[in-house]
């Protein structure tokens, strides 16, 4: 009981601290972000990319043979007379900690990288003993810039969502749906089945925004006059290059129409790209399922956010403070026992598979930002939003 | 027998925490989606014997009856418990060597078979599956191709690329081979080929050769692959197709020659007689004609086979072709030989591909390291269900609500099982990083209704947890909606992880998420 109650004091006292202070607690995650850019761009200018990339996505090969003697120091210089990229680590058990195999990572295609490891180890490789992964340097250039879209799609489908979900205005949903829709189009133009979705979808918010409540003569015809420019673009001039201005658009309509939903898509980006930096400053080489788990992440990090923003805005219990405090101690539980879960399926998985310990690995990144993001960016800007606007 | 207990087992606990009230309708779906789904993974941890995979065609198990699916229980009065048993038998009946015809008495649970044979029966088997649950090829071992024509290629087109393809693995004796048309974000086709168990070591030139079989007498063809020109190939069987010379080479190791008939139609033998009869006699071996029948496949020259002088002018429907294999050994030597008279006879049977292919990814994955990782994931599993129960434990410290989140987790996995299962979806890595998504999800839904319905607030119970609720189909939406681009990513390799977690999450949404709101607010209202 005393226990309880010295913890309410300390509380009170933190919560008067956080009265006062939240705005500028805005500071850190407004530095991280700035910091993130300012180092992306960098990495852009000197890589071209703001990944290091594996060889599932430049193309190469990965052969992995059960080993248990082989000297992985001494395999990695031999292998590097001939192949200067070439990448060898071990694969060891995590019952035993015992070297069970390795495997060779080398941007040479198949035969070549099989023969050189046979000369250096002395014996053939068999379908007993080893797997052997080729992917052309076509084929997954393409597999990478299909996959950037699906994550810029999937972004561009979240925010939508968030939107939908949490803005007022009927007429701005509909806009919204028109242009997010056009933006998923022309990101995956190949899919027939997402192209029927999408003018449905834009017809869809056609009818939001002509039934929208404020029914004023010059809303028609904005909405209208949107609603056929998005068509034509559709139809006849689908090119990557007008993404930008939807981008900009919607980023607009997101800001001046729903802050909280602005909020929730801010934190989503801001633990997208922070996860980014802390990976490439580990050097990690991303393969096509390091960039699955960054889509994983924007579905983890938009829970918290989701649930933060419910419990301010739709919930009357208590203050604000309050119910920040509610919804922090729900999030910050999820947010640990994923945590938890994800930590010990990276630790008896680690010295064995690349491709799961990759996946363990951003998202474990990705889940202590989301911390800061959820409970710092986006609390302290809905807190800020909700006094402006004298919601209580 | 598990089943029904388990069902059991449940329902009785469910009396005994639950005597006063009745149970809702939702707790009632979820326990009835969870019977459904343990009896669409079907375990199977008891059964005994081996099944047949694949039988091979005309072989004298095949013109016994024997098919595949049927269980083998025991052969020569010996039972047969798994894989180990059968090869060890095998083995122990056909020692190297011998030559001599042994009799095999194969009982199975539909026949008894006897073979009286020289040869291990052609016959593939696996050790009958714990479970309806496939794994994906690279956790269960094999290989997979994608396969990209240099051409733009349309639908109708990949059909045809994949029927001649098919053939092509019946024809050659591949008989676990998966072959299917994807395509990707981009609008790129592709045929991926999916073959289960050991790679094949022609896979690639299986694959990607086109096919092209001429035999041409200088410039003029007389016959080509397929079916147009050639009638029949004469193959398994010894009188017309065979190795029929093994010699040491000149430049060291062996050199073997095979040799099988080939069945002209009417129109090639007329051609060929047209163009034989303006051909010249050899003067210097006046058996043979001056010019040579040059054989190429995709246009490389394999042989020149000398042309009888009797053959001069005639139609001669049957044309004897051969070809050579080389080896370090005799052994080496011979099994290439057969190799290439096997891949020659393939090409010849199938025919050409109107288009050269290439192969644009390649994955061969050994069985044995899919086997270890297989128990180092159900380790990882379980690790982390006993990391979140302790957090969940240490944060909540109600044991009824607890468990009811694990279990609620827990048959959240057995309905991911079950519907995959169900649909005979292959379970590879991504997949499984997508059940893994999904549990982590539910675990965090679970999380929100828990907390909802125990907070002491001015609102009803139920109204909070209709706001679990929204919260929940909230987070749904833009889950779903940032998986569904992945679905075509990537010429479908990473379809698995958008099913899995898509299949997790709808029936968590709908089923079990519903049926855990309602435990708490009987566990709540008690």
């Amino acid at each position: 009981m005393e226990n309880q109650q010295h913890q309410t004091e300390q509380s009170t006292h933190v919560r008067g601290w956080y009265d006062r202070h939240y705005k500028w607690l805005l500071l850190i995650p407004a530095i991280l972000i700035l910091f993130s850019l300012v180092y992306l761009f960098n990495f852009y200018s000197t890589n071209q990319d703001i990944i290091y990339k594996d060889v599932s996505l430049t193309g190469g090969t990965t052969i992995t043979i059960s080993d248990s003697h082989v000297n992985i120091a001494s395999l990695q210089t031999e292998l590097k007379t001939q192949f200067p990229d070439v990448i060898v680590r071990s694969i060891s058990d995590f019952r035993t900690q015992k070297q069970v195999g390795f495997f060779v990572e080398t941007k040479a295609d198949a035969n070549t990288a099989k023969a050189a490891i046979e000369k250096v180890i002395g014996y053939n490789l068999t379908s007993d003993n080893s797997s052997v992964e080729f992917s052309g340097s076509n084929l997954s250039s393409g597999f990478y810039s299909q996959l950037k879209n699906a994550v810029f799609a999937a972004f561009l489908l979240m925010g939508w969502v968030v939107f939908i979900i949490f803005a007022e205005s009927r007429k701005m949903k509909g806009i919204a749906t028109i242009l997010s829709f056009l933006g998923l189009s022309i990101l995956l133009p190949a899919i027939p089945a997402i192209n029927m979705l999408s003018l449905l979808a834009m017809f869809c918010g056609l009818i939001i925004c002509l039934t929208s409540k404020n029914k004023v003569r010059n809303d028609y015809l904005i909405s209208f006059s949107i609603f056929v420019v998005s068509v034509l673009l559709f139809f006849i001039y689908p090119n990557p290059i007008i993404l930008i201005p939807i981008a900009a658009a919607l980023i607009f309509i997101y800001v001046f129409y729903s802050i909280p939903s602005f909020a929730v898509i801010l934190s989503a980006f801001a633990d997208i790209i922070m996860t980014v930096v802390v990976a490439d400053i580990l050097k990690m080489q991303l393969s096509t399922a390091g960039i699955v788990a960054f889509l994983m992440l924007i579905g983890y990090s938009v829970d918290t956010d989701i649930l933060l923003t419910t419990r301010l805005l739709k919930s009357k219990d208590g203050n604000v403070n309050h119910r920040i405090f509610g919804a922090f101690k729900t999030g910050i539980t999820m947010t640990l026992t994923a945590i938890a879960a994800v930590a010990v399926s990276f630790t008896v998985i680690y010295g064995f598979s690349d491709t799961l310990r990759q996946i363990f690995g951003i998202i474990l990144i990705g889940l202590f930002f989301d911390i800061l993001n959820t409970w710092i960016s986006n609390a302290s800007m809905l807190k800020w939003y909700m006094e402006v606007k004298h919601i209580t | 027998m598990d089943i029904k207990c388990f069902n059991a087992k449940v329902v009785h606990g469910g009396q005994a925490h639950n005597m006063k009230f009745n149970w809702g309708w939702k707790i009632w779906l979820l326990i009835i989606v969870l019977i459904l789904s343990i009896l669409a993974i079907g375990p199977n941890f008891f059964g005994k014997g081996v099944v047949v995979k694949s039988v091979e065609p005309n072989s004298s198990a095949f013109n016994q009856g024997m098919r595949s699916g049927e269980i083998i229980s025991s052969i020569n009065s010996q039972t047969i418990n798994n894989a180990q048993d059968y090869s060890n038998i095998i083995s122990s009946i056909f020692t190297t060597g011998s030559n001599e015809s042994k009799r095999i008495d194969i009982k199975t649970d539909k026949n008894d078979y006897v073979l009286l044979s020289s040869q291990v029966p052609n016959i593939t088997i696996e050790d009958i599956p714990k479970s309806r649950i496939q794994t994906g090829l690279d956790l269960r071992g094999g290989a997979r191709a994608l396969v990209q024509p240099d051409t733009v290629i349309t639908d109708k087109q990949l059909d045809d690329l994949i029927q001649v393809s098919t053939n092509r693995f019946n024809v050659f004796g591949l008989s676990d081979v998966q072959i299917s048309g994807v395509s990707d974000l981009s609008g790129n086709k592709y045929m991926l080929v999916e073959v289960a168990g050991a790679t094949p070591n022609d896979l690639q030139d299986l694959i990607s050769q086109q096919g092209k079989f001429e035999a041409k007498i200088g410039n003029s063809t007389i016959f080509e692959g397929g079916k147009k020109d050639i009638s029949d190939v004469c193959r398994n069987d010894a009188s017309c197709s065979g190795v029929v010379s093994c010699d040491p080479a000149q430049q060291g190791g062996y050199l073997c020659e095979f040799r099988f008939t080939v069945y002209l139609t009417a129109q090639a033998a007329q051609r060929q007689a047209d163009i034989t009869s303006n051909v010249s006699i050899d003067p210097s071996a006046p058996q043979y004609l001056s010019q040579k029948l040059d054989l190429y496949v995709d246009s490389k020259l394999v042989d020149s086979l000398s042309i009888g002088a009797d053959l001069k002018g005639q139609a001669a429907t049957q044309i004897s072709i051969q070809g050579p294999g080389t080896g370090n050994t005799q052994d080496e030597a011979m099994s290439n030989a057969l190799d290439n008279m096997k891949r020659l006879q393939t090409i010849l049977i199938t025919g050409s591909l109107p288009y050269k292919l290439n192969i644009v990814k390649l994955d061969t994955i050994s069985p044995n390291l899919g086997n270890s990782f297989t128990w180092l994931l159900i380790l990882a599993g379980i690790a982390s269900l006993l990391a979140v129960s302790i957090i969940i434990f240490i944060r909540y410290r109600k044991v009824k609500a607890s468990l009811a989140l694990l279990f609620t987790s827990f048959s959240e996995l057995i309905i991911i099982l079950g519907v995959a299962a169900l649909i005979k979806w292959n379970l590879d890595l991504p997949s499984i990083a997508g059940i893994l998504a999904t549990i982590g999800t539910g675990v965090d839904s679970q999380i929100v209704i828990l907390d909802e319905a125990k907070r002491g607030s001015q609102s009803s119970l139920s109204e909070r947890i209709k706001r679990a609720i929204f919260i929940i189909l909230a987070s749904y939406a833009t889950a779903v909606a940032s998986l569904l681009p992945l679905y075509w990513a990537g010429a479908g390799l990473l379809k698995g992880f958008a099913v899995t977690t898509i299949i997790g999450i709808t029936a968590g949404v709908f089923i079990s998420r519903p049926a855990f709101a309602e435990m708490i607010r009987k566990l709540e209202n008690h």
